[in-house]
């Protein structure tokens, strides 16, 4: 693995690509609710089921999740 | 309001609160704790449900409140400010709790522990409950109870609720938390922020606010917007908002950005704690039953056939299984009719008890078997986890209105009632989206709606099969059930483009697990549902009723109309031998009975009305039936019940409304009802907005009455347009 992170937004993870979240980049009240839903910085997110909405896996729970167009979750790709 | 909470030791009552994040079995344990008894109400001026059980543990009374399952203690509005209420002992209704008890699914502590790291600001006596134990376990999580019990300094307690294990060591840990002194509170944040709340008790002692609690402090400071804003009720509420502007100004200013320093602290300190002794082997990458059940339920293909078939059975089994059930209360009806026709002779009272009450509550009573039965196919979606992926699959759809996912679920319960479905906008967290999702809830067809189309289908409507299989009149149900929310499509296009311009909101839901429905949380339910129907029937459609019936009985003199009803009885007596008899006063007493009905207060109204129904199809009984239902559709049976009964029409053998439309008649002696106009009723009822509990609802929910007077005007133009193409159409197609 390159020492360089490779931050995406969690929408272009592919199915069943796992990310670790870096930063959520939006308004702050609607980052404050995926906060406490459990999208937290350091958070591993795999992508479930791809698509919009898409279904995302965090700790073992399922989320339907569309994101707004103002917010970006970026997540640092993990190695399969 | 108490700074610190005085270790309850001998206390023989205590009153625990029960909180936990959604899906993570509360009702569960709430319901194997109390072992079923509680009571149900609401908290006073916002829509939470107030839920309270009693039992009893050794030598203590326990007092269990149950708070609304939330992801967070950040109040955003009104009803979310209830849970803190409580718990701090605010909320008049209910007793300042002496310990709380915190539930979380053992398998997602890193997630769970939020809720309970703010709960540890309450600085109240806690427990924490690891529920889903044995499904964690078979998942792979480890944790190390003692050790976590230990750098949480609280007593926790693993259970299965669901299996009522671990049960009764709750209580135990509750009495030991209470008796145990409590350890110094954790202080997750910076002193800049306590030095902050400091200030700011300072300040709202100043501005005549003594006494708030530390947490409360916190949460001004935490919550921009939030509704603990509006919580002091001294201080101005703009120089409050003002104060606390500026003292997260002074926060941002020395490093400490919130709202983001919370959650960052919070998840840091969970970090912290579950290290070492929390460790889950990689199961997550495993497909777990619930996600292949998932492959096919979320498909855009498979999901939507799936879907639109769970939707058909439902109404396919309203309409079939309910039959005998049906035939049950109206053999009631007829045995009341019978016993007070036994005990009194025609006159005033009897027509009262018979047209007026029999009539009218017995014709709304008799739908309670369907009614049942939506209530319970829609629990047993919600419980066993589909609703959340009926979400997902329809968030596409709802999207292209400008609505997101979130908007099915209010539109779902709005199957059942608007009351609920309007509530249940709360989960929307755009105003503009639940504007509009409340604005349209009220076009789903509601289990008050069923009534009427039941009684005209099952009336009107041949029972033939449609294309070899599908019985025509479940299909006219079913479109029925339609029409409202097809109409809703354009309808909350419009007013996402007109009245609540904006983007198309973001969209996250839990997708719970998929398992068994419990039948007691669904049993539960159905109880309150079913309840609230039948009070409703036995109060304001019985006051409706009353008032119609003496409405359509008065100013007439009745005395001929006894006389023949006496005769005519005598004579049924032996009703072979005065064959001919019968018939002639049958018909005298009807035309007695027509044309006083027709000079009633009533019939005056009626007849005024009438130029405006009679496009309809409708004759004035029908229109005065319509206007009468105004605080509730249902109410348009039991006026009928009431109209036709006073009218004669009701066959003394059979005392059913069905019959009695069927038998109705024009003056001119054509039939009253033709498949078009039954249908046209049908259509104005599927689209009205007769329902005076909805209307106030959504003024409570939006707090003016602008909304629900606006609701009602689009709904009305709307129900009486379509009921006069229905009619029109309808008529002209048949010939």
């Amino acid at each position: 693995m390159s020492d360089v992170l490779q931050m995406i937004p969690m929408d272009m993870l592919q199915k069943n690509e796992s990310g670790r979240i870096v930063e959520i980049v939006g308004p702050h009240d609607w980052k404050h609710r995926l906060q406490e839903l459990g999208l937290r910085d350091g958070a591993i997110v795999r992508v479930v089921k791809p698509g919009t909405p898409s279904i995302i896996a965090i700790d073992g729970h399922r989320f339907s999740f569309r994101s707004d167009p103002n917010t970006v979750v970026l997540v640092e790709l993990l190695p399969a | 309001m108490h700074e610190t909470v005085q270790p309850a030791t001998s206390l023989q009552s205590l009153t625990v609160a029960l909180i936990g994040n959604p899906n993570t079995g509360k009702s569960t344990l709430f319901n194997s704790l109390c072992g079923g008894k509680a009571r149900v109400g609401n908290f006073p001026g916002v829509t939470v449900e107030k839920k309270v059980g009693k039992y009893r543990f050794g030598d203590r009374q326990i007092t269990l409140v149950d708070l609304p399952g939330t992801y967070s203690l950040s109040p955003r509005s009104a009803d979310e400010m209830v849970s803190v209420d409580v718990l701090l002992g605010r909320q008049k209704e209910v007793t300042a709790p002496d310990a709380v008890v915190c539930i979380v699914d053992a398998s997602n502590l890193e997630r769970n522990l939020y809720l309970f790291s703010q709960i540890r600001d309450l600085n109240l006596p806690t427990v924490l409950v690891l529920n889903m134990w044995d499904l964690a376990t078979s998942r792979g999580v480890q944790i190390d109870v003692e050790q976590l019990s230990e750098r949480l300094g609280v007593p926790v307690v693993t259970t299965s609720a669901h299996r009522r294990e671990g049960i009764e060591r709750v209580t135990d840990a509750v009495l030991q938390a209470v008796e145990t002194p409590g350890t110094k509170p954790v202080q997750l944040f910076p002193q800049a922020f306590y030095d902050e709340a400091q200030q700011l008790d300072e300040w709202l002692v100043a501005n005549g606010e003594p006494k708030t609690h530390l947490f409360l402090r916190e949460r001004m400071l935490l919550d921009i917007r939030g509704a603990s804003e509006e919580a002091a009720s001294q201080p101005d509420q703009t120089k409050l908002k003002a104060y606390l502007e500026e003292a997260r100004g002074r926060l941002a200013a020395s490093g400490h950005r919130i709202p983001a320093i919370e959650t960052k602290l919070r998840y840091d300190w969970i970090r912290q704690q579950l290290d070492g002794v929390f460790t889950r082997s990689d199961t997550d990458q495993r497909l777990s039953t619930s996600d292949r059940i998932d492959k096919v339920l979320t498909h855009k293909v498979t999901g939507m056939i799936v879907f639109a078939l769970i939707m058909l059975l439902i109404f396919q089994a309203i309409y079939t299984w309910s039959g005998p059930f049906m035939e049950m209360v109206e053999g009631l009806q007829n045995a009341a009719n019978d016993l007070v026709g036994g005990m009194m002779g025609p006159g005033t009272l009897r027509s009262l008890l018979v047209d007026g009450i029999i009539a009218g509550v017995g014709s709304v009573i008799i739908f309670l078997p369907q009614i049942v039965m939506l209530f319970a196919f829609i629990s047993i979606l919600e419980d066993c986890g589909y609703m959340a992926r009926a979400a997902f699959l329809m968030d596409k759809l709802m999207t292209k209105v400008g609505l997101s996912g979130k908007s099915f679920l209010p539109l779902m319960s709005s199957f059942a009632c608007a009351i609920p479905g309007v509530m249940a906008t709360r989960v929307i967290e755009n105003r503009r989206d639940r504007m509009v999702t409340m604005l349209v809830a009220p076009l789903m067809s509601c289990s008050a709606r069923l009534p009427v189309y039941i009684l005209m289908i099952y009336t009107f409507i041949p029972a033939s099969l449609l294309f070899g299989f599908l019985s025509l009149q479940a299909t006219v149900l079913f479109a029925m059930y339609a029409i409202g929310a097809l109409l809703a499509i354009p309808i909350a296009w419009l007013f996402k483009k007109t009245l609540f311009k904006g983007e198309t909101p973001p969209f996250v839901m839990e997708l719970p697990p998929y398992k068994w429905p419990s039948p007691k949380i669904v049993l539960d339910r159905v109880y309150d549902r079913s309840r609230a129907f039948v009070v409703r029937a036995g109060t304001l459609i019985f006051a409706v009723t009353v008032v119609v019936w003496a409405l359509g009985y008065f100013p007439g003199d009745h005395t001929a109309q006894h006389q023949l009803a006496q005769q005519l009885e005598t004579l049924h007596a032996s009703p072979e031998e005065n064959a001919e008899k019968i018939d002639e006063l049958s018909a005298e007493f009807d035309s007695v009975s027509g044309a006083l009905i027709r000079e009633s207060y009533l019939g005056r109204m009626g007849k005024a009305i009438e130029p405006a129904v009679r496009p309809l199809g409708w004759d004035w009984r029908i229109g005065i039936g319509a206007v009468a239902s105004f605080p509730a559709r249902e109410v348009i049976i039991s006026t009928m019940g009431t109209i036709f009964s006073l009218g004669g029409e009701v066959d003394e053998e059979d005392p059913s409304l069905k019959d009695a439309l069927a038998n109705a008649t024009w003056p001119d002696g054509r039939p009253l009802f033709t498949v078009p106009v039954a249908l046209s009723l049908m259509v104005f009822f599927a689209l009205c907005a007769q329902c005076g509990a909805t209307l106030m609802v959504i003024r409570r929910e939006t707090n003016s009455w602008r909304w629900p007077i606006f609701t009602f005007a689009y709904m009305t133009g709307l129900a009486y347009i379509a009921a006069l193409l229905t009619y029109q159409i309808g008529t002209s197609l048949m010939g």
